[in-house]
């Protein structure tokens, strides 16, 4: 557990310090909730639909920034042979990165969510926690998924795009859960069809967890 | 020689259930002719499925035995679901346009799923561009296979919430003629399946793919 913690204060101390991910994320939601924003006419943008699914998708690419930056900067510092010599197993280091690639989406969507609902003239009805538990959920797929894929593609010299590429395939039915349990708490508040959605994805969420935990031995190169 | 034979066979056989679903076959009371589409289209889907099942499992045996011949038919078995499933997604266009006169509809569940199934198919060979060969290649290679085929279920049930069932649900085939045609379809879909699985292992064992 010590192991754990350690990588993850070095992953977001790493980052306060050096700034390499975070700025650009908090840009790229920024600048594309902006554009879906305009790419909507009046009467589309203010439909729950449209803004709990650009909500999502600026969220998606803001968090492959960081799920890319979780292996990718070890390679480039050539500190993943003493990562892996260290006496801890593959699943607690992708668990670490997990979670220090899941601190800085927190981050962004804190920021992101208050502009985001003015822009699409969005309201939260009803309890604020159902909506934090669809962002926790959204993003708990988004993470493992991502980071695992991540770990895969580190030493291929495209991983960017084909990252975006394999986590988008992956990724877009969570996401149409995601938007349409953020859409269902806009327009209606927390129904039953909001928790059993919600009740799904975080079905979805523990099976993408476990296939993680136990695919990561091979996932993650030694 | 004998890949001449099976593949004459086959070629015979697709002929014989293509003569079956498009003349012999008589119309349909609800869809027309235009039904007859579904004699290409229920074989195909079925058989992506079985494509991509076929690859999960090869793709599993290959991280647990580290086999070469598991990973190879993981490849090829995956190849054919690629294959397959654009000639499913493009009989069911047709089939859209002669029914529906339009060749997409976002609000059909199925052509969503099958879209996005085949996408997850596809990703398995950015995930195998370069290195041919390569060790470490393989192994991401199949643990992808197992983690896209993890999605499928949740492929399924997001189509559904977002699109509505302007596909037809089941067309009715009342006819015995109508039943042996699918049956000759399933049988001559099952023997090119086997013939591309074979040629692409065997291609493959020789290094050119």
């Amino acid at each position: 557990m010590r192991a754990f913690w350690a990588i993850v204060a070095k992953d977001l101390l790493t980052e306060l310090r050096l700034r390499q991910v975070l700025p650009t994320m908090l840009v790229l939601a920024l600048v594309l909730t902006t554009v879906f924003g305009l790419a909507a006419q009046d009467e589309v943008r203010r439909s729950p639909q449209t803004a709990a699914s650009a909500l999502w998708l600026a969220f998606v690419f803001a968090g492959l920034l960081a799920v890319e930056r979780a292996f990718a900067s070890e390679r480039e510092s050539r500190t993943m042979p003493a990562l892996m010599a260290a006496p801890l197993s593959r699943q607690t280091l992708l668990a670490a990165k997990c979670v220090s690639s899941g601190a800085m989406l927190l981050a962004v969507q804190a920021v992101m969510l208050p502009i985001a609902l003015g822009v699409f003239d969005f309201a939260v009805r009803g309890p604020v926690l159902p909506l934090a538990g669809v962002l926790l959920a959204g993003d708990a797929a988004l993470v493992v998924l991502g980071t695992l894929t991540g770990a895969m593609v580190a030493p291929s010299r495209v991983r960017g795009p084909l990252l975006s590429v394999l986590v988008l395939a992956l990724l877009v039915p969570m996401m149409i859960f995601a938007a349409q349990t953020t859409a269902e708490l806009a327009a209606a508040g927390w129904t039953p069809r909001a928790a059993s959605l919600l009740a799904a994805m975080a079905a979805a969420d523990v099976v993408f967890a476990a296939a993680a935990y136990l695919l990561c031995p091979w996932a993650v190169e030694s | 020689m004998r890949w001449i034979l099976a593949t004459i066979g086959c070629a015979i056989l697709t002929a014989a259930a293509v003569y079956a679903g498009a003349v012999w076959a008589p119309a349909s009371q609800e869809g027309g002719n235009a039904y007859r589409m579904l004699y290409a289209h229920i074989p195909l889907a079925a058989h992506t499925l079985l494509a991509f099942t076929v690859a999960t499992a090869a793709g599993a045996v290959y991280l647990a035995r580290r086999n070469d011949a598991a990973d190879r038919l993981a490849r090829a078995a995956m190849a054919c679901g690629v294959l397959l499933g654009a000639a499913m997604m493009l009989s069911g266009m047709i089939w859209a346009r002669l029914a529906w006169n339009q060749w997409w509809d976002f609000r059909s569940q199925k052509l969503l799923f099958a879209l996005l199934l085949w996408f997850l198919m596809v990703g398995y060979f950015l995930v195998r561009a370069g290195r041919p060969g390569d060790a470490r290649q393989k192994t991401i290679a199949a643990v992808y296979c197992l983690i896209a085929y993890l999605d499928v279920p949740l492929v399924y049930f997001s189509s559904r919430l977002v699109a509505g069932d302007a596909h037809p649900a089941s067309v009715a085939l009342d006819h015995w003629q109508m039943r042996v045609a699918l049956a000759a379809a399933f049988l001559a879909a099952t023997a090119v399946h086997g013939l591309m699985l074979a040629a692409l292992l065997r291609r493959q064992r020789h290094g050119v793919l």
